[in-house]
C-alpha cells in the first residue's frame, strides 16, 4: 500500500518541462521556503483533502504562460510590470500546473490530482497551510528565450 | 484526412497542432473544440465530414473525453479516437482500452510520441 507521494527533483522538473520549454530549459534547487504573493496550485487526494500545493511567482506563471502560448517574452514583462495576469496566461498555468501533478505521482506513489489555481488574492496563501507537516521543495526555473522564475512545492509527509 | 483537436486548453491544442505538423500531418484538416460537447455537436452538425481521426483530452467542462468517445459510440460513430491527458493510470488506460479508444498519450508529448502512436493505427 503506498504511502508517499513523489518528490519533484531537478531532474524530473528539468524532464517535465523541458518538454514543454525546450531542452535547454534549467532547473535548479533554490533555498526559497515560501513565495511573497504567489500563484498557487491545490493538490488533492480520493477524499479531497489538500494534500500539496505548488508556489509561483509571477514571473513564473507569466514567462511560462508566454512559453506556452508561444508569445513573445515582452508580452510577459508588460504583465509582471503591471502585476496582473490575462485570463489565457492564468488558464495556461492551471494547465500547466495539471501537468506538473506527475512530478508527485509514480507507480509507486499515493494518487493525488490538481484541484485549483489560485491567484494570491484568492486564499492562497491559506492553502499552502493546510498542507500538513509539509516536505518543501523549491525550485528556480529559467525557460530559454523568456526568464526565470520560482517554484515552491510543499508535499505532505 | 480530416482530424479533430479536442482540449479546454487554448494553449495545449496549439501545442497538439504544432506537434501534428512536426510529425508530417500538416497537409491535413485539422480542426479544434473546446470540450467534448463541442466537439460532439460539431460531428452531428456536420456527419457528411466525419474526422479520420479525433485527439482528445480526457477532463474537460461539459463532457469529457471518455463521455465524447461513449456518445459517439452510441451513434456508431467508430472515428479512430486517441486521447492526450496528463492522468494515465493503468485504470484509465483500461477504461479507454475498453471503450474503444486506439491509444493514450500521456502530456507531455513530444511530435515523435504523436506521429508514432497515429502511425501505428492509422
Amino acid at each position: 500500500m503506498p504511502d508517499y507521494y513523489e518528490e519533484p527533483t531537478t531532474k524530473s522538473v528539468t524532464s517535465l518541462l523541458g518538454m514543454l520549454f525546450g531542452d535547454d530549459l534549467a532547473a535548479n534547487d533554490s533555498d526559497a521556503q515560501e513565495i511573497a504573493k504567489p500563484y498557487v496550485a491545490t493538490f488533492i487526494n480520493s477524499e479531497d483533502k489538500i494534500v500539496a500545493t505548488c508556489a509561483c511567482d509571477l514571473p513564473f506563471v507569466a514567462y511560462s504562460g508566454a512559453a506556452f502560448s508561444m508569445v513573445p517574452a515582452d508580452v510577459a514583462k508588460e504583465m509582471i510590470d503591471d502585476g496582473e495576469l490575462t485570463e489565457t496566461f492564468l488558464g495556461n498555468f492551471h494547465e500547466l500546473m495539471n501537468i506538473c501533478s506527475k512530478l508527485m505521482l509514480s507507480d509507486d506513489s499515493l494518487h493525488l490530482k490538481l484541484d485549483k489555481t489560485l491567484q494570491p488574492d484568492q486564499g492562497a496563501a491559506e492553502a499552502i497551510a493546510a498542507v500538513e507537516s509539509p516536505k518543501i521543495c523549491a525550485f528556480t526555473l529559467d525557460i530559454p528565450g523568456y526568464g526565470s522564475g520560482e517554484m515552491v512545492y510543499h508535499i505532505a509527509a | 484526412m480530416k482530424i479533430l483537436v479536442v482540449d479546454d486548453s487554448a494553449a495545449m491544442r496549439m501545442m497538439v497542432v504544432r506537434a501534428l505538423r512536426q510529425a508530417g500531418y500538416a497537409g491535413n484538416e485539422i480542426e479544434q473544440a473546446e470540450d467534448g460537447q463541442i466537439a460532439y455537436d460539431k460531428i452531428m452538425g456536420d456527419l457528411g465530414n466525419i474526422p479520420d481521426l479525433i485527439l482528445c483530452d480526457w477532463n474537460m467542462p461539459n463532457m469529457t473525453g471518455i463521455e465524447l468517445l461513449n456518445a459517439l459510440t452510441e451513434k456508431e460513430i467508430n472515428t479512430v479516437f486517441g486521447f492526450i491527458t496528463t492522468e494515465s493510470t493503468r485504470e484509465m488506460r483500461q477504461i479507454a482500452t475498453d471503450a474503444g479508444a486506439k491509444f493514450l498519450i500521456a502530456k507531455p508529448f513530444t511530435s515523435e510520441t504523436i506521429e508514432r502512436a497515429i502511425s501505428t493505427v492509422m
